[in-house]
């Protein structure tokens, strides 16, 4: 692989899982039911003040919120409150298992045994080692975001309006989405053989936890690019979203909820490709 | 592959069909339309002058096609005859302006809320053409019919605000009188419901039009020891509240330890309150200011 990736380069491994994504709808379908969970909850979510489903809902907006938030466009910003938590609920408890499943897809793929079903089968049979991974890297991101937050907070308390210390203030507030996302890229670089090890090779959790941090520790920069590269084309949404207030003011309220869907969508495919290529360089390093 | 997404998309749009069309019979879309015509409303009232006249008959225009197609009493179209009447009193119609409010008292007869603030509302536009009398009547005839509703209650200070405002002392102070006397029996006979608070930041204001400083801070107090004990203030409303308290103490009475006392009765009656750690540490940032302030105190 290594060879390979010294002929063709991240880019070429990259344009290979976009291309087995393609091909083998085994191992896209997954990543199409992440997508397709999240923007159902959205369509929940953004009906939830209205009937039938505020019968459920509105006790508890009310409850959490306040009664404004039943009522457009205050609803439309209850969306971008809740969602982020139920983004790392189905990240977790769903989540990781299609991307498992993805993962043993690709497996079987390369070993000559495309059956879909056994992908599901060995994906379920994993389930609880793969749910242990999700909670490693949630936790792992939220230490990242937790030092983050600090770094954040020390920055809010300069006061200066020029020269440097002004510039690493700005840098550090106005690029808190930027260096989230580059944050939760490194978290994901760190585990990034797990899954595979975990449902291809079928390790118990901690020797897959060991193997990956060997491999990760040979590759770290391949595998960093691997998860930077394609993680890039994010950034327009990201700016798009962290300026989204701006942008409904100017147009419609109902932007906010098209932001969101274009970025459950955008990252969607994105994991799909920075999973897939990651697979791939895992069954390579095999080879 | 494609199948999938097929399928995925399919039931993506039933279901929000028919979220959609369950969801018709609700006030949503009128909601949207509402909002709209107040970002209209909230773009002239920014700068009434700098508008031309063509753009605000056009924004009225717009009121009365929603008013049109949604007749009867929707509660919520309520706030779109009210911005009707408040851009003719921006365009100085005020005749205009009443007959608008007016509808409201007939539309919505047994919505006491909106009746109130549309004998308000008529006040107003008499005050601002000129007609203090007639405006009286109308405002002593809000808070004689609905002495409950905001309007009602905001109504008898109300008069206070306006004799001072024209330097006629002698009335101003009858006026504050009258209203005090009446926020205390409210206050009273409506202790721990949210009638009784309102009746008591508005005696509040009434004691801090006239400078007695001593008795709005006690009032803050009372506000702090009845209201602010039982959860019944949001953190919002408690913050504005400890704002006054320290304004009042430090700013106008020139006592650090008039603020501090306020606070230490809440923590020695209340001491396992949610509220009561941030108290502990208000006090003791008030103590350390009046060590190293003395002379803003005294």
């Amino acid at each position: 692989m290594e060879n390979r990736l010294k002929k063709g380069g991240v880019f070429s491994l990259l344009g290979e899982s976009v291309t087995a994504l393609l091909n083998n709808p085994s191992v896209a379908t997954p990543f199409l039911t992440i997508i397709f969970i999240e923007l159902l909850l959205v369509e929940i979510l953004y009906f939830s003040t209205r009937f039938p489903l505020v019968h459920f809902f509105g006790p508890i907006i009310q409850k959490l919120w306040g009664a404004v938030y039943l009522h457009y466009p205050n609803n439309l910003l209850i969306l971008s409150s809740i969602l982020p938590y139920a983004q790392i609920a189905i990240f977790i408890v769903i989540g990781n298992f299609f991307i498992s499943m993805s993962a043993a897809a690709l497996g079987l793929i390369e070993t000559k045994q495309s059956d879909s079903l056994s992908a599901g089968r060995i994906a379920l049979s994993r389930y609880f080692h793969v749910l242990v991974a999700a909670f490693l890297l949630w936790g792992i991101s939220w230490l990242f975001l937790s030092g983050y937050r600090l770094v954040l907070a020390r920055a809010l308390k300069i006061h200066s309006t020029t020269g440097i210390f002004f510039v690493i203030k700005a840098a550090t507030v106005y690029g808190a989405p930027y260096f989230n996302l580059f944050l939760g890229c490194l978290a994901t670089s760190l585990l990034a053989f797990l899954i595979p090890a975990l449902v291809i090779d079928k390790k118990n959790l901690f020797r897959a936890i060991g193997c990956n941090f060997i491999l990760v520790w040979k590759h770290f920069w391949t595998v960093l690019l691997i998860v930077l590269i394609p993680t890039i084309l994010y950034i327009p949404v990201l700016a798009f979203r962290a300026n989204i207030n701006d942008v409904a003011n100017m147009t419609f309220q109902g932007i906010r909820v098209w932001a969101i869907v274009a970025g459950y969508i955008f990252m969607g495919v994105i994991d799909a490709v920075v999973y897939t290529a990651l697979t791939k360089f895992f069954l390579s390093t095999k080879e | 592959m494609k199948n999938t997404i097929k399928i995925y998309v399919g039931i993506l749009v039933v279901i929000f069909v028919v979220l959609a069309i369950l969801g018709y019979r609700g006030n949503y879309s009128l909601e949207r339309k509402i909002w709209g015509l107040q970002k209209q409303y909230a773009q002239i009232v920014k700068d009434p002058q700098g508008v031309p006249d063509n753009a605000i008959k056009r924004v009225i225009e717009n009121h009365k096609k929603i008013i049109a197609k949604y007749p009867g009493n929707n509660p919520i179209i309520t706030q779109v005859y009210f911005a009707l009447g408040n851009l003719y009193m921006l365009r100085k119609d005020y005749a205009q302006a009443r007959e608008e409010f007016t509808i409201i008292l007939d539309v919505y007869k047994n919505n006491a809320e909106a009746d109130s603030e549309a004998l308000f509302a008529i006040g107003r536009c008499y005050e601002l053409s000129g007609k203090w009398d007639q405006a009286l009547g109308f405002y002593q005839r809000v808070n004689n019919e609905y002495p409950l509703t905001k309007a009602g209650m905001v109504a008898i200070g109300y008069i206070g605000g306006y004799y001072k405002k024209i330097n006629d002392f002698q009335k101003a102070v009858d006026a504050f009188d009258r209203a005090i006397e009446f926020y205390k029996k409210i206050a009273k006979n409506y202790s721990d419901k949210m009638a009784g608070l309102a009746a008591l930041n508005l005696l509040s204001d009434c004691y801090l039009a006239q400078d007695r400083w001593t008795e709005a801070l006690d009032n803050y107090q009372r506000i702090l020891l009845d209201y602010g004990s039982k959860g019944a203030l949001l953190p919002v409303q408690m913050q504005i509240l400890v704002q006054k308290i320290n304004s009042i103490a430090v700013k106008e009475l020139k006592d650090y330890g008039a603020a501090i006392a306020v606070y230490q009765q809440f923590l020695d009656k209340y001491p396992d309150n949610p509220f009561s750690p941030g108290f502990k540490k208000l006090v003791q940032q008030l103590k350390s200011v009046k060590k190293t302030e003395p002379l803003v105190v005294k």
